[in-house]
């Protein structure tokens, strides 16, 4: 059997490089990530001094390998595999992400949907608080300065899911409390929270809906004092098979599968 | 490049057993070869330090043998000495302790930005127990220096240990065999060691990234955090030593183990005895013991080996912490807990042990001593019980962290050696899907979307 443990190895060795010379690229490397295939680094003496050509070798490789697109679905779904759903899970009710819920920094990653996970950064917000000001100061009072910051799809979670995430409500409450008098604040975390449950936030991206959009502009219009246009006003046409941003953070083939229409 | 790369495994790898395997007259050759294009694809300039290091050790080694004078060899023994931790004092700590001398006397003195060369901590630990074992008449020296420079240079062991010592292979060096036998036994022992990395290591790793991530910090997710890395670390220094003793054994080496599961230790003594045995050998040969051993001044002694031992590890006060902290508790397990120890029962021990080994981790894991503070912080009680990071990387990880837990004891190797027993077809089978499910999930990690944001 030593002959046989010997020969395998060998022939294993001699498939990888098979797998990595022989084969053309997989093309759907290019479409499923968004770029070119890697290539080889120039051979300079001053790359290889640098060790720019060695690292980039290992990028190179791993583009050449055959059906590279499904060893990775493989291999992501072996990682997904490696635990279970939680007690918790069993109270889920329709219409709450699907899965378990993994943390994938910055992500918050369900078996049907993709968030972004909030976390404040007050550093950002005092600048943002700054700049308003500023303009506020700098331009004569007939002109109207709206602050409009709309909550996004992780506040809107069951809330045993929120602990890990800042609060939004607070955030936006702290920072327009500290703008200017003369700055109006618009509330579109009300308008969109009464309507939660409607189909206002992408599965995949971190864009909100057209619809998410009609609400923030119902408060907007509140705030500036003019009648909004009713939804039914509007001529709705659908673009399907939206993959957003997050998507190709954490793709998965069911997600693939469920794509958002735009 | 490491042995867990693409790289390695579809192109060096396969060149190097080919060339080596069909040549058998030019087996050295082969070796030095590639295994200073190993070091030199990531390490392309300060290769010429471990050549440096080599032709110092090994013209040292030579005088040391010629010269009768007991001067001369003391010298040749000295400048070994200097030379070799000069290098790695120079690299690894020069920044340390110019940022320490900025701190005390509130200079601000530039830090020379070295980065540090691959594997020299490794390296010159090497190269000097060859010159210490030549002066103290233990060797013999290598007059080949073709074959000596295998010795020093040779890839399993080059980047990550363990640490060879040259009476282990010395016959090996001029006088050895490639069999059957070694190279399957070497095959199989490599591919485990790659599983150990790729599948046990690495997701442990990044589970405990994960914890470690969140803003807030929680007492489960301390302890989980650092239970995941204890497992990360065990998987993958051993299996980094697997695959080294493995390549080892395909091309006639046969290196010493370097870990003996660590996590089933009855004390933290034994756990010293059983973790990364290359490294605390080489402290006990050539410092404990030459400064006295047990036999006198016993306490003092093992505060400089720990000491030492944690700044080996690395250039920051946590891992000289960390080597303190080891030295109090087998100070302490030695002589106060001694008598309570042996009634306390296994179960109780090895729980305890590991317990300790835990908060030895916390300690190692943690560089900004800040962080390492608001550890223990949270470890011990001042912050929340746990929250939905916590869960969700516990459940996304149960199987794994049962895998892990069994995998850290004996009884897999055990069931593995039946089952070879009882159906020989089980190791070939073992070692292909062992090498295949790690070149997808080595595939899986090169995912790399560009990523952009469009308004």
């Amino acid at each position: 059997m030593k002959y046989v443990s010997a020969a395998v190895f060998c022939a294993v060795l001699l498939a990888f490089v098979v797998g990595v010379t022989v084969f053309p690229r997989d093309t759907r490397t290019v479409e499923n990530e968004n770029r070119s295939f890697n290539r080889l680094p120039e051979l300079s003496v001053k790359g290889v001094l640098a060790g720019s050509f060695a690292e980039g070798v290992e990028p190179w490789i791993s583009d050449r390998v055959v059906r590279r697109a499904d060893f990775i679905s493989v291999a992501l779904a072996v990682s997904n595999g490696y635990g279970a759903p939680p007690p918790s899970y069993a109270q889920r009710q329709p219409g709450e992400p699907e899965g378990f819920g993994r943390v994938r920094d910055p992500l918050l990653v369900f078996d049907d949907r993709l968030m972004r996970i909030f976390s404040l950064n007050s550093h950002l917000a005092a600048e943002y608080v700054a700049v308003i000001n500023e303009y506020r100061a700098a331009l004569p009072e007939n002109v109207r300065i709206f602050s409009l910051l709309p909550p996004t799809q992780i506040e809107f979670t069951p809330e045993r899911y929120r602990d890990i995430s800042d609060s939004e409500r607070d955030a936006i409450a702290a920072v327009y409390k500290s703008l200017d008098d003369g700055v109006i604040p618009v509330d579109a975390y009300s308008e969109i929270a009464a309507h939660r449950d409607e189909y206002l936030y992408f599965r995949t991206d971190h864009h909100w809906t057209a619809l998410g959009a009609y609400y923030a502009y119902r408060a907007f219009s509140a705030a500036a004092g003019f009648e909004p246009k009713a939804l039914s006003e509007y001529e709705e046409t659908a673009m399907p098979d939206f993959l957003g941003f997050y998507f190709n953070m954490e793709p998965s083939e069911r997600l693939r599968a469920q794509p958002d229409p735009i | 490049m490491v042995f867990s790369s693409l790289t390695f495994l579809c192109l060096f790898l396969p060149a190097f057993l080919l060339a080596y395997l069909a040549i058998p007259k030019l087996r050295t050759v082969t070796l030095v070869v590639f295994s200073l294009l190993f070091y030199a694809f990531g390490e392309p300039v300060w290769v010429l330090a471990l050549l440096f290091s080599s032709v110092v050790d090994y013209v040292n080694g030579l005088i040391i043998e010629k010269f009768p004078s007991p001067r001369v060899k003391k010298l040749a023994l000295a400048s070994s000495l200097i030379i070799n931790l000069g290098m790695l004092a120079s690299f690894k700590y020069s920044g340390f302790v110019i940022e320490n001398i900025n701190a005390l006397f509130g200079l601000s003195i530039a830090a020379p930005g070295f980065s540090l060369p691959l594997g020299i901590s490794f390296y010159t630990f090497q190269t000097l127990s060859y010159t210490i074992d030549v002066y103290r008449g233990e060797i013999k020296p290598q007059r080949s220096f073709l074959a000596f420079l295998s010795y020093v240079t040779m890839f399993p062991q080059l980047v990550a240990g363990p640490i060879v010592r040259y009476a282990d292979i010395e016959q090996a060096l001029t006088r050895r065999r490639v069999t059957l036998e070694g190279f399957s036994r070497g095959a199989a022992r490599f591919a485990v060691g790659l599983g150990k990395k790729v599948l046990l290591a690495n997701p442990a790793g990044e589970a405990a990234s994960v914890l470690f991530a969140g803003s807030r910090m929680t007492v489960l997710g301390s302890w989980l955090g650092i239970v995941f890395f204890a497992f990360q670390i065990y998987f993958d220094f051993s299996g980094y030593s697997d695959m080294a003793i493995g390549l080892g054994g395909m091309i006639g080496f046969d290196f010493k183990e370097n870990f003996r599961y660590p996590y089933t230790a009855d004390s933290v003594a034994d756990f010293w005895r059983r973790w990364h045995i290359s490294l605390t050998t080489f402290f006990r040969d050539y410092v404990y013991i030459p400064l006295g051993g047990n036999r006198r001044r016993q306490a003092l002694n093992l505060v400089i080996v720990w000491l030492l031992t944690g700044l080996w590890h690395g250039a920051s006060w946590n891992f000289i912490i960390w080597g303190g902290y080891y030295c109090v508790v087998l100070l302490a397990e030695k002589f106060l807990l001694k008598s309570i120890l042996s009634r306390v029962p296994g179960v109780l021990r090895r729980a305890c042990s590991l317990f300790m080994v835990l908060i030895g981790w916390a300690i190692f894991y943690f560089t900004d001593i800040s962080r390492l503070g608001g550890f223990f912080i949270s470890a011990f009680g001042g912050a929340r019980l746990y929250d939905f990071r916590v869960t969700s990387v516990f459940f996304t990880n149960i199987f794994l962290l049962a895998v892990l837990i069994i995998a850290s004891t004996p009884l897999p190797s055990r069931l593995a050696a039946r089952l070879r027993a009882r159906f020989p077809v089980a190791e070939p089978i073992g070692i292909a899907l062992l090498m295949i499910s790690c070149f997808t999930m080595l595939v899986g990690q090169t995912y790399n979307p560009f990523l952009y944001f469009r308004f």
